[in-house]
């Protein structure tokens, strides 16, 4: 049995995979342009118009194979075990190339990632990656990692978020998320394994009362409980509990380079109940920073001192922006409000809300974001050196790994050279929290003049534990290593460039 | 002999040397510290209360659209 290759520029990608779905998985003339019309056109036209396809037949998608395996080979309705792969290249290229030694690294240049079409019909999207370099609009930040592939029989890599569509069978959107988190991760970091379908079904039997194939999707806790399993420390953040924080919590999570499940629903008025992920940002310009109001303290008594000293501070997490999505009902890299986060769907979407989000974190993060931020915010404004009366500050508050916030450190010139000295030698745990201290005019041009590092491991608040170094307006607050003591030194500061490599920027 | 070529130490002895050095055990900085773990308390009281009500109701929410 051979392989069917066909290449192909995306002017010409109806027509193509019309003749694919007819020919490989038999699905008939008119039900093919209506599956094209639903399910890939939406995808296609989100690519550059110098695209170009290259398509395979009798591809074997591990993810598919698993539900196929597990659930459509005991239907009465026969299923084809293969799939389709669409390949996705930026820019011309020709059959010949693929042959060439000399042309290899220009197909690498090019390569964009891949489609996978399922004979799942109507839900035909499968497993996919894409690089955001392909699309038309591409000015996001976002969470990416390499996959390394094939394309007509070369080895390709590229750097994207993993996607798929929901089978509504095997796998609803719930349990595409999950699978999605951890491809993501997997391929990242060693400590993950990627999950299949009946691994993810297989987790959940422990805490389901009925089958659960088909599936009529997860609560949140169930998604949380897969997590956990999976090897990660969970949180879940519930809007109703943390009210106006609720936000600026899940753009302080993206800001950490952690993609984060969304609960969408627009129940109790309606019946709508969705997973998708939240990855990343667009770039902020800076009419958004100028449009950022003082932080509105909650604590009254914090509020009256704060007040009383004239400090104001500008939360960074509280800038209004478009955040970057991966839905499985929609093409990959989708942007919304966290206020509109349906904006893409029919009307009847529209009134659906973000109620809760559950953040996969690093197991050993004891401290997380909302005791860390309400311990800063005591720090700079109540603690034992505090911010100058009549400062106007601007917060940028985010998890960093110690080892690529060393590494940025290292390599910036523009830190103060005693400060690089004692940030490099400081005792890190693998995950700091870190606040840039700066102001609205200096943020515009990614710039900081102050910080404070906490320690991610210490989930004991109190007598500053959690503080490894804290360094702004002129004095550097450490603990001194022989007595124990707080200590306060002088150290004069310069402005210096924040740390930016949480996420990845795409455009050109 | 060894060369150690670690900063820490040597920027340490500078400031303080220099007179740089102010160490925060005054009865105004321990009352601020004492200040700064009541109101942690409190907010560690709330974060609880939210953590545990997000808890019970996220098991109420079924997601499958």
């Amino acid at each position: 049995m051979s392989i069917s290759i066909y290449l192909e520029p995306i002017a010409k990608g109806a027509e193509l995979v019309k003749k694919l779905l007819q020919d490989e998985f038999g699905v008939n003339d008119g039900n093919a342009q209506i599956l094209y019309d639903n399910c890939v056109k939406k995808h296609f036209e989100k690519f550059k118009d110098t695209t170009y396809l290259l398509a395979e037949s009798s591809y074997v998608d591990k993810v598919y194979r698993d539900s196929y395996y597990h659930y459509y080979s005991s239907k009465l309705s026969k299923y084809k075990r293969d799939c389709i792969r669409i390949s996705i290249f930026e820019g011309e290229i020709l059959e010949t190339d693929f042959w060439k030694e000399d042309k290899h690294l220009e197909l690498q240049d090019k390569y964009r990632g891949f489609i996978v079409i399922r004979p799942t019909d109507p839900f035909i999207i499968g497993r996919s990656i894409i690089s955001p370099k392909v699309l038309k609009t591409n000015n996001f930040f976002s969470c990416t990692t390499k996959f390394h592939t094939t394309a007509n029989g070369l080895k390709f890599t590229v750097e994207g978020f993993p996607h798929s569509s929901q089978d509504t069978e095997t796998i609803s959107c719930a349990e595409t998320t999950l699978w999605a988190v951890m491809e993501y991760f997997s391929n990242k970091y060693s400590d993950y394994k990627p999950v299949l379908p009946s691994k993810i079904i297989q987790t959940l039997n422990k805490v389901s009362s009925e089958r659960q194939i088909p599936s009529k999707g997860l609560n949140i806790a169930q998604m949380s409980f897969a997590l956990k399993e999976f090897g990660f420390g969970t949180r879940i953040y519930s809007r109703q509990q943390y009210n106006n924080e609720f936000d600026s919590l899940l753009s302080c999570y993206i800001e950490s380079g952690i993609p984060i499940i969304i609960a969408m629903e627009n129940r109790p008025h309606g019946s709508i109940g969705h997973a998708l992920l939240a990855v990343g940002h667009e770039k902020v310009d800076d009419a958004k920073i100028d449009a950022i109001t003082p932080y509105v303290i909650s604590d009254p008594i914090l509020r009256a001192h704060v007040t009383g000293k004239n400090i104001v501070i500008h939360d960074y997490d509280s800038i209004k922006k478009d955040f970057i999505f991966i839905d499985d009902n929609q093409p990959v890299y989708q942007r919304a409000t966290l206020d509109n986060p349906a904006a893409h769907y029919p009307a009847d979407w529209h009134n659906c809300k973000v109620t809760y989000f559950i953040v996969p974190l690093y197991t050993k993060i004891y401290l997380e974001a909302f005791e860390a931020k309400n311990y800063i915010l005591r720090f700079l404004t109540t603690g034992p050196e505090p911010l100058t009366d009549n400062s106007q500050i601007l917060l940028r508050f985010y998890l960093a790994s110690s080892r690529s916030f060393k590494n940025e450190v290292a390599m910036n010139a523009t830190i103060q050279e005693d400060l690089k000295g004692l940030l490099l030698e400081a005792s890190m745990p693998k995950f700091i929290w870190v606040a840039e201290i700066s102001t609205k005019d200096l943020i515009k041009q990614k710039k900081a003049n102050g910080m404070v590092i906490l320690d991610a491991t210490e989930a004991n608040i109190y007598f500053n534990k959690p503080l490894i170094l804290a360094a702004f307006q002129g004095k550097l607050v450490i603990f001194d290593e022989s007595s124990g003591k707080l200590e306060s030194d002088l150290l004069p500061l310069q402005d210096f460039t924040v740390f930016e490599h949480n996420l990845n920027a795409f455009d050109i | 002999m060894i060369n150690k070529i670690s900063k820490t130490e040597a920027i340490k002895a500078k400031m303080k040397q220099e007179g740089k050095v102010t160490y925060l055990d005054q009865p105004k900085h321990i009352a601020a510290i004492v200040a700064m773990n009541e109101q942690l308390e409190a907010v560690r009281r709330e974060f609880q209360v939210k953590d545990r009500n997000s808890q019970i109701t996220a098991a109420t929410v079924i997601l499958t659209a």
